[in-house]
């Protein structure tokens, strides 16, 4: 096979990706399980009830045995013991070994109580380890690595903090191993070639206990024990692949080259990769496309496969992040915007101009910062060599500093709106800095004493030569994600504050408090406040500045901020996953207290804005400030993004908003559900404007007659 | 100079290609029976009034000079005869339900905020389209937004009815890349019943603009129970046969959009009967015209 150059080509090689009868098979072996453990566990994650208790035994008898012991010397012994104990099933169907279904720590079971009160604890996940080290020096290598600090002078704590290393990566040649065995007895059971395979896969798999993977499929599953036995150490979520089109197309390239692999054969290895990340903790990102170190375009066929595969499979798991730059192919888009069109959520796009500009901000140098991948949902971080802590820095909440800020003597006082906003401004300054010294601090030094990770930081560039846990700053780049939430709620209450109190003198800001703290008993007023034009999301002057400024003030106030041991806080607009945030303070907008906050970086719902106007209004935010991550989620009428045609406008607008220095952007289409739910709730939706051959109407405005005739044809995509 | 206009509609998709601007433009000389934007016919403004999403707060019944506002059986009324649209009450309505429909702006203001969406013509292939109304009845105002489009470089969409003095269409070839033009009815003792103009001056437009090259698309409107008949969609297709340029046939199923804003604007519906044609009907009609046709027949 002839080497894969043109995009083109990429794109077309992938079209279609039908999944083959062994495939079909691990599908709904995972659809079953899924459905079953949703009820068994009341729709949350799709644990094993067998593996947990194995895995939750393990952790408290290596706790109980290990008491009096060092930390780090205990979370080893976990590890240990996982190792020899972790049940292993594995099926002749299996493309990928390995079972991550032991993963439950945040479900209440009794046996947590238990565990905690012996002292354990884990850190806070949200990592890309270096997957690309791993394969490519594989388990004899990354010992070596030890080996040859221990030449080295070191101190009491280096010692333990090696040895323990050393046992933790025995401890995963053992549960490679383990699997290898496995193996061994499947090839038994079967005849013939299939026995034959089978009993090939187990010399690969041992193998891989010392030597590098030597093919697409050894490698990918070398990540996927790494995954597993990275969650074992830290159970925890949104522990993210990096980019693995990257560190992986190599293998996948000599393996196609030499005819090892075919295209549906590899897909089905990565459909059945995808199934195992299913069956794990969530927010395992991934991340494809973008540019390389050197700022050339780094797609290739391998980013091309992950979709395609994603686009038959619909899963929640792994997350995709697809990297966006000028020079990104056309195809990359449309490939990416065409498993947008299915209406999964899936993929993210994110905007390397703007992640690239922020990360230098944190002194990470150039070519560290064109390499980065996605972390959880859209936070990026250097891979192998970050220790980031994305969502650990919730700081003191916009709404509630302003809601309170408009009862105190300078707001009161404030002769104009700069000089109320600038005090808004410094009570919030002292707020965090508070924080910042204070709690934030002491949750980093927590997990540097209580949840050092001998494993975690084999898989981490640094942490060997200075011989420091990741937790303790061992690898490069050690920062602090600062989560801010509500911005597009803050604007539309300082933009309303500013029209009606300072300009209009039409309120006062006591009889506004007031309305507020009774979470506005007058609908007038309410619809008074909540009807003043420009909102954010409308694309207006006013709040598009708005926009900016408190964003930059906000934003440059976390970058310019200090941690201890070198840690650096970085900001982003959102608060970890996608939930909905409602506060307990009713906003300056007219927003109840009931109802949501403002999403990410993006406007209300109820802005009133089309498409464009929310893309333009959210490319004021000042995203290159903000390398922790600037979310915006759009909703889209789901009958206007429907084959080759929408697919195109989507790409569109994705490039649209990221030429405009746009961060992130997800879409989420509208079926005829959400029509039927402002039908029933129109205060709730009164923004909600539908589109038919090319006229616009708000839906809660329409006749009920009409609105049913609409949901009927949203059914129906006509 | 300015003109009026009703509504600037961001992210329109159906109004030529890629992701548009599209203006409305407010006055129309024909009355099409099935208008899907009534509000668009007079060329003076209106007061819009939604029932539904009025709060009861009062301040229109207090403001209003004519009296207009009233409470009929307990429920909020205009009276359009002594409505004399002088927006007052739309001044103080936080509700949303009352609105003005339609107001003056200058070429400028309007290419401020048509260019706003800059970005997405560029990613996209999109532009400015002026509907209305009927954009040709403001041709002055028409031909400097088209002009200041083309010298910002987006492309250029006219929707027209066709029915203007030739030299308008004429006027505009240089400065718009698509003409949209309605082919409502092609029975001329029909379309005079149904529109109100008469047929010929517009079936004349377009066979001469055709000849002077303009790339247009034909718009067709498909009414069950009025023009949905075998000799006119053979109409459609014969007239598009003869002409060199048409890029398109466009079928517009009917909605009765227009109808619940007849209703805002305090009229009453003229055809309560009609209702979406079914999709199985609309694709009927596509397949039959496209079997005659030497051009696309496409849904619109």
């Amino acid at each position: 096979m002839k080497p894969l150059q043109s995009s083109n080509a990429m794109a077309t090689l992938f079209q279609s990706y039908v999944r083959s009868p062994r495939l079909e098979i691990l599908f709904h072996r995972y659809r079953n399980d899924a459905a079953a453990a949703r009820q068994r566990h009341g729709g949350q994650l799709y644990y094993n009830d067998d593996e947990w208790n194995v895995y939750g035994q393990t952790v408290l008898r290596a706790y109980q045995e290990t008491q009096g012991h060092s930390v780090i010397l205990r979370r080893t012994r976990v590890l240990e013991y996982f190792a020899a104990e972790a049940l292993i099933r594995l099926s002749p169907e299996d493309l990928i070994a390995g079972s991550q279904r032991f993963c439950a720590f945040r479900f209440p079971d009794p046996l947590h109580a238990q565990i905690f009160s012996l002292g354990y604890s884990h850190n806070a996940g949200h990592l890309i380890s270096d997957y690309g080290t791993l394969i490519n020096i594989g388990l004899d290598g990354l010992n070596a690595r030890i080996t040859a600090r221990q030449t080295q002078p070191l101190t009491e704590e280096e010692t333990v903090m090696l040895k323990a290393c050393e046992c933790a990566m025995a401890a995963f040649g053992k549960f490679i191993q383990r699997h290898s065995e496995a193996a061994t007895k499947i090839s038994v059971r079967l005849s013939g070639t299939e026995a034959q395979a089978w009993s090939n896969w187990s010399t690969e798999l041992a193998d891989l206990t010392r030597r590098p993977p030597t093919s697409f499929r050894s490698a990918l599953q070398l990540v996927w024990f790494a995954q597993i036995f990275l969650h074992a150490e830290n159970p925890t979520p949104a522990i993210s692949f990096g980019r693995l089109d990257q560190y992986l197309w190599p293998y996948l390239r000599a393996d196609l080259e030499s005819g090892l692999l075919d295209l549906p054969a590899a897909s089905d290895l990565v459909a059945a990769f995808f199934l195992r990340c299913c069956e794990g903790e969530e927010s395992q990102n991934l991340t494809l496309g973008g540019v390389d170190e050197n700022g050339q375009d780094a797609t290739n066929p391998l980013s091309f496969l992950l979709l395609e595969v994603m686009k038959n499979l619909r899963v929640c798991q792994p997350s995709l992040s697809v990297r966006l730059h000028p020079g990104s192919p056309d195809d990359l888009v449309r490939t990416a915007c065409a498993v947008a069109a299915t209406g999964t959520g899936q993929p993210g796009f994110i905007n390397d101009t703007a992640v690239i500009t922020g990360l230098q901000r944190l002194a990470i140098p150039l070519n560290r910062a064109r390499d980065y991948g996605i972390v959880g949902c859209y936070e990026p971080t250097t891979p192998g060599d970050s220790y980031p802590n994305t969502v650990c820095g919730i700081p003191p909440d916009l709404i509630e500093t302003l809601v309170t800020y408009l009862q105190t003597p300078e707001a009161l006082n404030a002769p104009d709106f700069p000089t109320f906003l600038a005090g808004w401004f410094v009570r919030f300054t002292k707020a965090y800095q508070k924080e910042l010294g204070s709690r934030f601090q002491n949750n980093w030094n927590f997990w540097s004493h209580q949840a050092p990770s001998p494993f975690g930081s084999m898989m981490m560039q640094g942490c060997i030569e200075k011989a420091q846990p990741l937790e303790s700053g061992g690898t490069h780049y050690n920062l602090f994600g600062i989560n801010i939430v509500g911005l597009g709620t803050i604007i539309d209450s300082l933009h309303v504050i500013r029209h009606l109190v300072f300009e209009r003198r039409e309120l006062t800001l006591p009889d506004l408090s007031r309305a507020m703290s009774a979470d506005f008993p007058d609908e007038t007023l309410r619809r008074q406040l909540s009807s003043v034009p420009g909102r954010y999301g409308t694309d207006s002057e006013a709040t598009n500045r708005l926009a900016a400024q408190v964003s930059e003030r906000i934003a440059t106030l976390v970058l310019e901020s200090h941690m201890d041991h070198g840690v650096r806080p970085y900001p982003g607009f959102f608060r970890f996953t996608a939930d909905i945030w409602s506060h307990p303070y009713a906003t300056p907008d007219g927003r109840r207290i009931a109802t949501p906050l403002s999403y990410g970086c993006g406007p209300t719902s109820s802005c009133g804005g089309t498409p464009t106007s929310i893309l333009a209004s959210a490319s004021a935010v000042a995203h290159d400030l903000c390398p922790c991550g600037n979310p915006l989620a759009l909703s889209l009428l789901a009958q206007d993004f429907t084959g080759p045609a929408g697919v195109d406008r989507l790409a569109a607008l994705v490039r649209g908003y990221f030429a405009r220095g746009g961060f992130h952007l997800h879409v989420n289409l509208l079926q005829a559900d959400e029509l039927r739910a402002a039908q029933e709730d129109p205060t709730g939706h009164s923004e909600l404007t539908i589109r038919i051959s090319g006229l616009s109407a708000k839906f809660v405005t329409l006749a009920k007659p009409l609105q049913a005739a609409l949901i009927e044809r949203a059914e129906h995509g006509v | 100079m300015t003109g009026r206009i009703f509504q600037i509609q961001r992210f329109s998709i159906q109004d030529g290609p890629g992701i548009r601007t599209t203006v409305f433009l407010k006055g129309c000389p024909l009355r099409c029976l099935w208008c899907h934007n009534p509000e668009s016919v007079r060329p003076e403004p209106h007061t819009f009034f939604s029932p539904k999403q009025c709060i009861g707060c009062g301040y229109c019944f207090q403001h209003c000079p004519q009296h207009a506002h009233q409470m009929e059986n307990g429920v909020h009324v205009i009276d359009r005869t002594l409505c004399v649209e002088c927006g007052k009450c739309v001044k103080g309505c936080y509700s949303g339900a009352l609105e003005i429909v339609g107001r003056d702006a200058s070429v400028e203001e309007v290419i401020v905020e048509v260019m706003k969406d800059l970005p997405f013509y560029k990613t996209s292939g999109g532009g400015m389209t002026l509907s209305g109304g009927e954009p040709l009845a403001q041709f002055e105002f028409s031909r400097a937004l088209f002009a200041a489009a083309h010298e910002n470089g987006l492309n250029t969409c006219l929707e027209t009815s066709g029915f203007a003095p030739f030299e308008r269409l004429s006027a505009l070839l240089n400065l718009v890349d698509l003409f949209y033009i309605d082919c409502k009815e092609t029975d001329p003792a029909r379309h005079l019943e149904y529109t109100g103009v008469p047929l010929a001056p517009i079936v004349e437009n377009l066979i001469r603009l055709d000849a002077l090259g303009a790339v247009t698309v034909l718009r067709c409107p498909l009414i069950p129970g009025l023009n949905a008949r075998e000799d006119h969609f053979r109409g459609i297709a014969t007239l598009a046969n003869r002409l060199q340029n048409v890029k398109e046939v466009h079928i517009l199923p009917y909605h009765p959009l227009g109808r619940s804003k007849l209703e805002r604007l305090g009229k009453t519906d003229l055809n309560p009967d009609w209702s979406f044609p079914e999709k199985a009907v609309v694709e009927q009609w596509i397949t039959k015209v496209a079997r005659d046709c030497r051009v696309p027949v496409l849904q619109g």
